[in-house]
């Protein structure tokens, strides 16, 4: 793809992904261990900095 | 890590506070490994490819921004009362991050404003800076925090 094909105004479907539980605590023990603590505890997870593998 | 008390308040971000913390160094390991599952371009992925374009091996700039988040959790995010996370409002890859690159946070509080009886928002603006004091990554954001010796709603 080249700068041509970038068009204001044009849409692009970029696929999607799932959430897994597993996967969410994964990323969380490297980068974001609030959401592990949370996990623990039972309690809600925070709501940003979630990802996962692409499905 | 295990659940920290919760003692940081908005009180304890002023206005013009600088802070400087964390310590992390990039492996080529490191750089690919995240490269594979989250941003998976060749100037992250393998050297030879990188060459041209980047001169060698680069760490996605999500790469950096994840371990920007993951050193502020070590150093108060995990004690910080936060009542929301509304984003952020800016982010910019100054300078590449390649392997052997040993990272830090420079923190610079732009903005600390009451928003409720219980609540204060901080806007910080973060540099994350390498071994030889470049800036290779900044960010700026939003936070909201309780206010110490409010009453919640």
């Amino acid at each position: 793809m080249f700068y041509e094909d970038m068009r204001v105004g044009r849409v692009m479907q970029l696929g999607s992904m799932a959430f897994t539980r597993d996967s969410i605590l994964a990323y969380a023990a490297r980068f974001d261990p609030r959401i592990l603590a949370a996990a623990r505890e039972g309690g809600p997870v925070p709501p940003r900095d979630c990802t996962s593998r692409a499905r | 890590m295990t659940a920290l008390a919760r003692d940081l308040a908005f009180e304890d971000f002023p206005a013009d506070e600088f802070a400087e913390y964390g310590g992390v160094e990039l492996t080529a390991e490191d750089i690919v490994a995240f490269a594979h599952e989250f941003d998976p371009q060749p100037f992250h992925l393998d050297n030879e490819a990188a060459k041209p374009a980047t001169g060698g091996l680069i760490a996605s700039g999500w790469h950096t921004s994840a371990l920007l988040h993951r050193m502020n959790c070590d150093a108060f995010l995990a004690r910080a009362m936060v009542v929301r996370e509304p984003g952020i409002e800016e982010v910019r890859w100054a300078r590449p991050v390649r392997p052997g690159d040993r990272l830090r946070v420079r923190r610079r509080t732009l903005l600390a404003v009451a928003r409720a009886a219980d609540v204060g928002e901080v806007e910080f603006l973060y540099e994350i800076v390498n071994q030889d004091d470049v800036v290779a990554m900044t960010q700026r954001c939003r936070l909201q925090l309780r206010r110490r010796g409010r009453r919640t709603n």
